[in-house]
């Protein structure tokens, strides 16, 4: 066994390859449910749908928030089938990046252990489209959104014109608008506001829709809801233009 | 994991429901990848390839990553490669459900952490001899960090897995959380409480399940310990921690805390406590 010196930056190691290991499994998420609107035992759907394996859902839990919720794993529709393609396998959602939250535990500096953890986003064989985003940067810094730079994917192409959707949150509802133009989105914006809350907390995800090419926006954290009505109606609005 | 989580939020607002319903979502999508009781696990299939240099998701890399350092830092006390031993003692019954998963690898296999071949550029994991990895402590430990991280912005929270505690901020009444440790004997009383905030407590005893925990070192079940708790920054270390610590003893598992800069206490079967110095002024 070696002596307390070296024995001590060892055990750092593992004491940064915790917080690394949380913060790269939690950059890099995963497909999430969404939820649909006016409902509160939750319906879920797939945002992106899964490219082989066929992934139901588990339901979301109607918690109180601000009593206990508890959740007996054995009570949900279980046990839930996941049925996990072994390799590859696609740990990312289309759109990785969260805005982060200024973590409340601030562990050992994050900028070595960042240097350590393999990038999150090594695209996967099969995608020929996005090239993969920067890894997240360290703490206090928020992730960054896909750089402007990013190309595009290869998109279906839509017809040109302006169409507008609503999409439905339990704080209310979003009409969004997207303009087509040349076969390609030109641009999208929130064309009405009705949530509870207002949209400025989601004002960061229009201008990702003719970024990617597509209404995959985003997650903004502690703002959910509203994210998933300005997903949705964009959905709704790219129906149209087919 | 097979465990019961319960979640609370102290908020004065409505909007912690759908934070609430991502951080449980974790706990899903971690036990799909990294459970020994479903042979459709990404981890099962990652333990049907045998040799094989196999892609993993950012989940069962990191959780097999972060088990083989803490496995080397403990040389061996804690150590997932005895899953497929676990099994053979007939411990490999999921305690949730009652569903049995025979092991098909052979007992007489001695696999240790060595033999776990990670490449962090490719991500990928390389088991070079037959073995079933036990990631249930990690894998439950990750669970309520990545959940804790989706709470954070409500900055007052509280996380229960099945005994693995993240606590973040102030509870209700604007103190540090109380959490109590069980008994390991005496049935429904506590031997001690602790007051933490923005920490994980995770506690490894020989309460429910009787003796359990291996001593991969030994190949018998450890017994020096009756609870080994630890409070550290996260619930991955704390559980890997705790588990560690449970199997090396009361003094080398303190100085094992104490050289992570973690706290702990630990409680021998004679009901003698270690504590590591830091571990009453936790909060």
């Amino acid at each position: 066994m070696s002596q307390g010196g070296s024995k001590t930056k060892v055990a750092n190691r593992v004491v940064m390859l915790g917080s690394a290991a949380v913060l790269a499994v939690y950059s890099a998420g995963f497909s999430r449910t969404r939820l649909a609107a006016h409902k509160l035992e939750v319906q879920a759907a797939l945002r992106t749908p899964p490219p082989a394996a066929e992934m139901p859902v588990p339901t979301a839990p109607p918690s109180s928030p601000l009593a206990a919720a508890p959740e007996p794993a054995a009570a949900r529709e279980a046990p839930v089938k996941l049925a996990v393609v072994a390799a590859p396998v696609k740990p990312v959602p289309a759109t990785p990046g969260r805005v982060e939250v200024e973590p409340t535990a601030s562990p050992e500096p994050e900028a070595p252990a960042a240097a350590a953890v393999p990038s999150p986003y090594a695209p996967p064989p099969e995608t020929k489209a996005e090239p993969p985003n920067p890894p997240a940067a360290p703490a206090p810094a928020p992730t960054p959104a896909p750089a402007a730079a990013t190309p595009a994917p290869a998109a279906p192409s839509w017809k040109d014109g302006t169409y507008t959707g609503w999409g439905s949150s339990r704080h209310g509802d979003i009409e969004a608008s997207v303009v087509i133009q040349g076969g390609r989105i030109e641009s999208a914006s929130i064309s009405q506001c009705r949530t509870r809350y207002s949209c400025s907390v989601i004002g960061m995800l229009p201008p990702e829709v003719p970024q990617r090419q597509s209404a995959e926006v985003d997650y903004v954290s502690g703002a959910t809801q509203s994210a998933n009505a300005f997903y949705w109606a964009v959905m709704d609005a790219l129906s149209k233009a087919k | 994991m097979g465990t019961i989580v319960s979640i609370q939020v102290v908020s004065g607002s409505c909007d912690a429901e759908g934070a609430i319903g991502d951080a449980f979502a974790w706990f899903h999508e971690i036990e799909a990848r990294c459970t020994r009781f479903d042979e459709q696990s990404e981890l099962m299939q990652l333990c049907a390839r045998v040799g094989e240099a196999v892609p993993a998701s950012a989940i069962l890399f990191e959780a097999v990553q972060f088990a083989m350092a803490v496995a080397e830092e403990t040389d061996g006390a804690f150590d997932p490669t005895v899953g497929h031993r676990i099994a053979a003692r007939g411990f490999d019954r999921e305690h949730r459900t009652g569903r049995i998963l025979a092991s098909a690898v052979p007992v007489s296999e001695r696999p240790t952490w060595r033999d776990v071949h990670l490449d962090p550029d490719r991500r990928t994991i390389m088991l070079r001899c037959p073995m079933i990895l036990d990631l249930g402590a990690v894998a439950k430990g990750l669970a309520v960090d990545a959940a804790a991280r989706e709470l954070a912005s409500f900055r007052d929270f509280a996380i229960d897995a099945g005994g693995d505690l993240y606590l973040g901020g102030l509870n209700p009444l604007g103190e540090p959380w109380t959490v109590g440790i069980r008994h390991p004997r005496r049935h429904g009383e506590l031997i001690d409480t602790l007051r933490v905030s923005n920490q994980a407590v995770c506690t490894s005893g020989d309460y429910e399940r009787g003796p359990h925990i291996l001593d991969p070192r030994t190949e018998g079940t450890a017994q020096s310990v009756a609870s080994a708790t630890v409070v550290a920054g996260g619930a991955m270390l704390a559980d890997a921690l705790a588990t560690a610590a449970f199997v090396l003893g009361p003094r080398d598992g303190i100085e094992l805390l104490t050289r992570m800069g973690v706290d702990g206490l630990i409680v021998t079967p004679g009901m003698e406590r270690y504590e590591t110095r830091g571990v009453r002024g936790a909060a």
